[in-house]
């Protein structure tokens, strides 16, 4: 096993300082009254010590709009992007808490698998991550109920706050190796001391996140309240914005779309984050749209995340980040659905359709 | 078998020309296309009932049926209703120009599981679209099954596709060919009714396989008719239409329940559809 290390907390800006001939580095800056991930020019505009941000890391590996090819009309030929984003600069992304560690570990499913997606794989292994353990709870987070306040792999060094000024270091790859050799007089090897401190932040932090809503019997209640007019209630101040799907960490739904030039000798084919809240989402040719209520689209997002994603990917697709609950205009909190449906037992069963 | 030709990019279509337009009715036209390149030719291989995307270079991209059948190598036939501005592009390409196809995609039909088995397709409008696929596989391959009929309904007699397909069918000794109109007109001297209609004109053996496809509103009278015979719900085949954009399990568009139409369809069995809400 690779050994640990520890950090000092303050000398986030002096590892920003050594890597940043190597890397384009990104973290969690301030925007007004909430957080970013935001590049980085001045190592002091970094904030460690973050709530949560507005959008997930996701825009670093599937931005929010990317040109995959390009079409010479004229030579009829196609040529795609791929060769320009192996020759960007390698980026490294700071501060990445547990829950968008999972969340990237899921994009990694979708985007691999039976059909590589180049255009997230190239940028996923051109990033180096370093993790960042939370040990209080966020204002909308419920990572603890969806098992995500804890990784395992996805991150290239993970730090864990200890003794108040410092970090523990954990190395996940080669790559976060690399990053500790590029700055070798910051880090210094974990002691037995050390690993106490760790262990006492990991006991304070499993008293510190609260287990809010129970997953056992998930199947059963999405089962049993599939058809139920629960989910009309639900949906009643939905106003299918997709600001849910914008912000959240799994959420890769996409439309691709060609643009022609105004010299009409080329275009460009395009994707874009697309959202099942949206009318046409489910829309064919001829006109049939297969969920056409605003509630049958919010039942649909909240299906696929907790059941579709289990299935084809053998984890449920929410991480318990709370982005959704704090960008909803309408209040809906994932959190208090899933509490809802929880409760479906206690409805009597003449109100099912 | 099953061959794909293999890229590093997926969604880079390979260049495809189209060589001839057989227009069908008022909406829907024939176009049947070949790769530039003579390699992919013999390439490309598929199954009936899986589809392609095809891309019209600045309009867009969308998935459509393969119509044509394996069995005749060389070239794809896609039979294309105009009712989009891809498809509206597509029905303006004069002979000799250029798309993009990549695929094909998705399971088609279980051929293996389907040899010797007595057949019987409903078709309803552009639903013979894919299943033309399969029956003419079936007709190349004619000794590999058992009994065939076909049922094939539309609304009026305009709509009618494939008509001098329909009625080689309509002569083959070894094929049970039937069809009818919702409404007739003038001219019209055949059947009028619903697509279900015909099941009173036929014995069908409860031993059979169904390969159906047609719109939505169809499935559920059809599926009734075929379950009262005692065909099984894992023996009744339809072929969903969903609006892929990446045709390989990504973007999720196509997801209906916890199965994506791209990859683990469009082919299902009634018993799949029936255990995912707003299949159908």
């Amino acid at each position: 096993m690779c050994p640990s290390y520890v950090m000092n907390q303050g000398d986030i800006t002096k590892l920003i300082e050594s890597a940043r001939d190597s890397f384009d580095i990104f973290g969690p800056v301030k925007k007004r009254t909430k957080h970013v991930f935001d590049k980085i020019d001045d190592p002091a505009q970094i904030e460690m010590d973050y709530d949560s941000t507005i959008l997930s890391p996701r825009k670093f590996f599937q931005p929010p709009s990317e040109v995959m090819m390009t079409f010479d009309l004229e030579e009829k030929s196609v040529d795609d992007t791929l060769e320009n984003l192996r020759a960007e600069r390698p980026r490294l992304l700071l501060a990445v808490h547990s829950c968008d560690l999972n969340g990237i570990l899921l994009l990694d499913k979708v985007f691999g698998g039976e059909y590589v997606d180049h255009y997230y794989n190239i940028r996923r292994d051109k990033t180096t991550i370093v993790g960042l353990n939370c040990l209080e709870p966020c204002e909308y987070g419920f990572c603890r109920s969806m098992n995500t306040h804890h990784v395992v792999e996805g991150y290239d060094l993970f730090l864990t706050p200890i003794d108040g000024d410092r970090y523990f270091v954990q190395v996940g790859t080669a790559k976060g190796e690399h990053l500790i050799h590029m700055a070798e007089n910051l880090f210094t090897l974990a002691e037995t001391g050390d690993v106490q401190s760790f262990k006492n932040a990991l006991k304070h932090k499993q008293e510190a996140l609260p287990h809010e809503v129970d997953l056992e019997g998930i199947n059963e209640y999405l089962d049993l309240s599939f058809s139920h007019p629960v989910w009309d209630e639900i949906a009643e101040d939905c106003v299918n914005c997709g600001a849910c799907a914008m912000v959240c960490p799994t959420c890769y739904c996409y439309d691709v779309v060609d643009e022609l030039d105004i010299s009409l000798t080329s275009a460009d084919r395009t994707r874009k984050w697309d959202a099942c809240l949206f009318q046409d989402f489910a829309l064919v040719a001829g006109g049939h749209n297969f969920r056409e209520t605003p509630a049958a689209r919010l039942k649909y997002r909240f299906y696929h995340k907790m059941r579709g994603f289990a299935n084809e990917y053998g984890i449920i697709g929410c991480t318990g980040c709370g982005r959704c609950t704090a960008a909803c205009p309408s209040d809906i909190s994932i959190k208090e659905v899933l509490k809802r449906l929880s409760t479906i037992w206690e409805v009597p069963v003449s109100g099912v359709k | 078998m099953q061959l794909q030709v293999k890229k590093e990019n997926v969604y880079v279509p390979d260049l495809a020309r189209l060589v001839s337009k057989r227009k069908m009715s008022g909406t829907e036209t024939l176009f049947e296309f070949e790769f530039v390149e003579d390699r992919l030719r013999d390439l490309f291989d598929y199954r009936p009932g899986q589809f392609v995307q095809l891309s019209m270079f600045g309009i867009g991209e969308a998935p459509f049926s393969i119509s044509s059948t394996p069995t005749r190598k060389g070239f794809i036939e896609l039979g294309i209703r105009r009712t989009g501005s891809v498809t509206n592009a597509i029905h303006n390409l004069k002979l000799g120009d250029i798309v993009g196809i990549r695929g094909p995609y998705g399971n088609g039909f279980p051929l293996e599981a389907l040899k010797g088995r007595n057949l019987l397709f409903v078709a309803g409008g552009i639903g013979l679209v894919p299943l033309r696929s399969l029956i003419n596989y079936v007709v190349d391959r004619r000794s590999q099954f058992g009994d065939v009929t076909i049922f094939y309904g539309t609304r009026n007699p305009s709509e009618i596709i494939f008509k001098d397909e329909l009625a080689s069918w309509d002569a083959l000794d070894d094929v049970d060919f039937l069809m009818t109109v919702d409404k007739g007109d003038k001219d019209w001297k055949g059947n009028v009714g619903v697509v279900t209609t015909l099941f009173n004109k036929r014995e069908i053996d409860p031993n059979t396989v169904a390969l159906v496809c047609g719109p939505p509103v169809m499935y559920k009278f059809v599926v009734d008719e075929l379950l009262k015979i005692g065909i099984g719900r894992d023996e009744i085949l339809v072929s969903l239409e969903r609006r892929m954009k990446c045709g390989v399990g990504k973007c999720a568009h196509c997801q209906i329940g916890h199965k994506l139409t791209c990859m683990d369809g469009p082919v299902f069995s009634i018993f799949e559809v029936e255990q995912l809400q707003e299949a159908i």
